[in-house]
Order: structure tokens, then sequence, then C-alpha cells
């Protein structure tokens, strides 16, 4: 067990370094650089803007920068933001928390509708309303999320008013759209594993047993039925929250909620290669190592899986 | 004469099951739906111009029409420019689906190389290329198609490689695991005794094997691509004004969404609609394939 998990960290470590170099190199092959953002509208000769690139040492060869980067990263230094000369991990960890609270809040949503909806389709297998649920749950996956923030947008914030349209306050109202948006996309898939799962355990020997004895319907879904269930499903809303570090820049753009996706595009339309390298290689480690997390937990729970780490087998 | 008859077997094996597969493809309502909708919008999308002239009603500013609200003339209303938003939505079904099915093509071409490459050869190419696919998996696909845009120009041509990319792992992988599964396989064994190249074990008998994953994977990856072409044209990082593709409409109704919320509210629709219909589609599909999932 041990061995695999520092097997799958020590694999991680290629993961991130190759994610970086891609980055930093994609962004540096960008048509204009920082430089010319910043010169942008100011009265200098052309000199004087080389003087600029020169003196952030912007005119080296690219494998020398990215040496220098890569070296950086791994002390733990990931260099400053070239636009605000602030360093770029104080600033990916002032949004950061904004971050993970909208992928907790989006993934209660996605919890909330989806299990009980897949549990009901499970029940009612084959019917109209098993079809409908599941072309509902199909719904959410085929929405641009940014399109259903909109749509969100115009029905709560301009025609009820009921919600502020942006993300930025502190306050509980202003996280709940940006959360149902992302809870939305994140609904079909979970509705699909666990209709699945618990199809899977509704025709278990065990649960007639229960149901032979007299315990109630309910408790015999609720307790016996999912409790077994709950496995696959954990698993699909564990990676779904960890898609959710990631992914969520458009939709915190829409609602301009102040996390690092919106941190990320701000740097990227600014030519700021150090912040949005700094971001990227952040935000994938993290979102890699939750799903490291998850695989891990998994196994934990599951003392099948959890065997077949003992034996030395590999997870196929 | 061996090779002749593996062949022929093969091939008649192929049709009774594409035939077996039809049948419960037929059979399965939302599939058919979303095949429906598929051909309806493949017809548009090849005819539109044919009654839609580009220069007169798509890009052409009419100031006395500017907002009218959705009517009989203008079913889903005007935009700011007084331009009729129904034929701009319409129009831009040629955009998205061509977008759509040309990042699937460029995602497939690359990631059934890869992964027949992977699948085939084994360690240690398997190795190198899946960590590399590993790598692009680990950057969230909007980022990178972000970046990537951003680095090349806003264009169509460099909007359909960065989601194309994006989608490179997903049909490797599938087209990996696919090829384990048949390259052990006994007629594969009798090709390579036959003295066949190894390319044309790998094209002529590997590949026809894998077809059907490969198949359901390209056509919900049709779907993940008009979404995130939709996500990227949004951010401005797709196909220039004044083309109607879906995302740069709302990109551009969303100025005014507060004031005429049709703007928005019409091209999502049809995004919806169409990616619905892949996603219908690829999942019965995917049952057809594999009866035991459909229980």
């Amino acid at each position: 067990m041990w061995r695999y998990i520092v097997k799958r960290i020590l694999m991680l470590i290629p993961v991130v370094i190759g994610a970086s170099l891609l980055v930093f190199c994609v962004m540096n092959l960008s048509k204009g650089d920082v430089v010319s953002v910043i010169t942008a509208g100011a009265d200098m000769t052309n000199e004087q803007i080389e003087a600029v690139r020169e003196a952030m040492g912007l005119n080296r060869p690219l494998l020398v920068r990215y040496g220098e980067y890569l070296f950086g990263m791994l002390r733990g230094d990931f260099g400053k933001s070239a636009i605000s000369n602030e360093p770029v991990l104080k600033l990916f960890f002032t949004r950061f928390p904004a971050t993970v609270k909208l992928a907790i809040a989006s993934s209660i949503v996605n919890i909330v509708l989806s299990i009980p909806l897949g549990i009901f389709s499970a029940r009612h297998q084959g019917s109209v309303a098993d079809n409908a649920a599941m072309v509902f749950a199909l719904m959410g996956l085929s929405m641009p999320a940014f399109w259903l923030g909109l749509m969100l947008m115009v029905l709560f914030c301009v025609n009820l008013q009921w919600l502020p349209a942006t993300g930025g306050g502190t306050d509980f109202k202003s996280i709940i759209l940006p959360a149902v948006t992302m809870g939305i996309g994140m609904m079909a898939t979970t509705t699909r594993t666990t209709r699945s799962a618990m199809l899977d355990v509704l025709r278990q020997d065990y649960l007639r047993t229960a149901r032979a004895k007299g315990v109630p319907e309910k408790k015999v879904i609720n307790l016996h039925a999912l409790k077994n269930a709950m496995i696959p499903i954990l698993t699909t809303v564990g990676t779904q929250l960890a898609k959710a570090f990631g992914g969520g820049a458009v939709i915190e753009m829409v609602f301009a909620y102040p996390g690092v996706g919106k941190l990320l595009l701000d740097a990227i339309n600014n030519r700021d290669t150090t912040l949005a390298c700094g971001c990227i290689v952040l935000q994938t480690t993290i979102t890699v190592v939750v799903l490291l997390i998850v695989d891990i937990l998994y196994a934990f729970v599951d003392p099948r899986v959890k065997a077949q780490y003992a034996k030395g087998g590999k997870k196929k | 004469m061996a090779k002749k008859n593996e062949v022929k077997s093969e091939k008649v094996v192929i049709r009774s099951q594409g035939r077996e597969i039809w049948r419960r493809l037929t059979k399965n309502k939302g599939a058919m739906i979303g095949l429906a909708i598929i051909i309806l919008l493949t017809i548009l999308a090849c005819t539109v111009d044919l009654f839609i002239d580009y220069d007169t009603q798509i890009a052409a500013i009419d100031a006395k029409h500017r907002f009218v609200d959705p009517c009989a003339e203008f079913p889903f209303g005007t935009d700011n420019m007084g331009r009729n938003l129904f034929i701009r939505v319409i129009y831009g079904t040629k955009y998205s689906l061509f977008i759509g099915v040309m990042g699937t093509v460029f995602a497939c071409v690359v990631g059934i190389t890869l992964g027949l490459l992977a699948g085939y050869y084994g360690s240690p190419v398997d190795d190198v290329i899946m960590r590399i696919i590993d790598i692009i998996q680990a950057i969230p696909a909007v980022m990178m198609g972000i970046v990537i845009v951003s680095a090349l120009g806003a264009s169509m041509t460099n909007l359909i490689i960065a989601i194309g990319i994006a989608g490179v792992p997903y049909l490797t992988r599938i087209t990996r695991a696919a090829v384990l599964t048949v390259k052990n396989q006994e007629y594969i064994e009798a090709a390579k005794a036959v003295g066949l190249s190894e390319a044309a074990i790998m094209v002529k008998h590997i590949l026809p094997n894998c077809v059907s994953p490969i198949l359901v994977a390209a056509t919900m990856q049709v779907a993940q691509v008009i979404l995130a072409a939709s996500s990227l044209s949004f951010l401005g990082l797709g196909v220039p004004v004044p083309s109607p593709e879906w995302g740069s409409l709302l990109s551009a109704g969303r100025a005014y969404i507060a004031s005429h919320a049709y703007l928005c509210l019409y091209p999502g629709i049809a995004i919806v609609i169409t990616v619905l219909a892949f996603n219908l589609f690829g999942d019965g599909f995917r049952d057809a394939l594999d009866p035991k999932l459909r229980k």
C-alpha cells in the first residue's frame, strides 16, 4: 500500500515538470510579450522598450529562462508577477480559498441533486420517469456552463432580483449561483454512477433478505442499499471535486468570482507568463493530488481494492 | 490461404454484428432522436450557403432594426446591429458543427496513432507515450485551450487545434485499451506468421477490430469539442467576428444581457440541442455495442 502511494507521488513529478515546460514554452511563443502590454500607450522608443525587455531578462534563450524557472520552482519560488511585482505564490494563495469554497459548494449541490435523482431512477428502472431523469442529467452535461450561468443570472438577478449578480461579495448569497451552475455541470456523471451502482446493489440477495425480514422499504434503500453503493458514488464526487479546482475559470469569469481561474485568465491576457505558468502548475498539482487522495481513500474504503494493492497487483 | 480465410470470416462477423448493433440502436428512442437531429443539422450545415447570403444577411448592418424583440418577422429578434438573430443562429450551425467534427478528427488522428503505437509495442514506447498523455491530461482542457489559442492567435484553425489536443488523451487511452484486448488474439499471431509488416498488422488487422469503442468515443468527443469551442469563443478566443459561431454570438450578446436576454438565450439553446443530440446518440451507441450495460 505505502509503496503504491510513494510510487504515485513520484510519478507526479514528471507530470508537473512536463506541464510547466509545455505551458512555459507555449506562453513564450505567443505574439507579444508582457513588455508590449506594460509599455502599450507609453511614449517610448524601440530602444527603450528593448531596454525594459533586457532588464527583465526576457531576451535570453527560452530554455535558459525555463531552466531558471524550474530551479526556482523546485525550491518553492514561483517568481514574481511581471505586472504587479507580487510573488506568484502569494497572489495564488490569496485567491485559492475562494476557489476551494466554490468547488466544495458546487460539490454539495452535486450531491444533493444527483444522489436522490440516481436512486429514484434506479428504483424506477426503465420507466418514463427514469428516462426523463436520465435525459435531465444528460442536459447538465450538454450545456455550456457559462451559458447556464448567464441564464440563471438573468432569471434570478435581473428578473426576480433575489440574488446578487456577481460572486465578488463575501456573503452566502453571492456563491449560490456560481455553485449551482457548476454543480449542475457535475450532476450528469454522478447521477449516472449513482443509478448504475444502485442497480447493481438492488439485485443482491441481502436486499431480498432485508425485505423478507420486514425492514421498511425506506430503510432498505437508504441504509442497506445506498451504503453499499457508496464507493463508486464517492469516487465520482471526489473526481468531480478535483476537476472543480482546475476547471472553473469560465464560470469564475461569468460571475466575476475572485478565484484562481480569473487570476489565470487575467494573467494570460496580460501575457504575464510567470503568473500564468505558476497558476497552471499549482492548479494542476492540486488537481492531481486530490485525485490521488481519492484513489487512496478508495483503496482504504474497499477491502477488495486494498487486498489487490497489498498483493502488488496493478490497478487496472 | 490461411490469411485469406481469416479475412473472409472476419468480414462476415463484422457485418452480422453490425446488423445486430443497428437493430439494438433503432430500439433506443433517445439514440434515434439524437441521430435524427444530427442528420438534420448536418444537412443544414451543408446547404446553408444555398439560401443564406453571407454578405447581405449575416454581415450587413441594419440600423433601422436594432434590438427588435422576437416577433413574426424576426423569430429570435435582432442584435445591436440590427442583424436577424434567427438567420445568424442557423448560419452558425456550419461553424459549430465544422469545428466539432474537425476538432474530433484531429484528436482521432493523433489519439488513434499514439494509442495504436502504445498498445502494440508495449513498454518502453507505451511508457513514453502514456507519460506524455498524463501530462496533457493533467492540465484542465479549457485552460490548455486558452493558453494555446492565446499563443497562436485567435482563428478557427487554431481553435480546432487547441481543442483537438485536449481530446487526444481520451482517444489515446480508448484506442490503447482496445488494442491491448485485440493484440494477443490468434489471428494477429497468424498475420505475424505469414510475414505481414507491423504497420499492415496494426492498420489492417488490429484497427478494424478496435473500431467500435473508438467510434463511441469520437461521437462523445464531438459534443465535448463543441462545448469547449463555445467556451473559448465566449472568452473571445474563437472565431473572429462577424462570423456567427454560437459561442461568439453568446459572447456578443452578453453585453446586453440585462436588457435583451434573448440574444443569449437562442444561441445557447442551439448549442444545448446539438450537444445533447451527440451525447444521446453516443450513449445509445455504447449501449448497443455492449448490451450487458442496458440490462
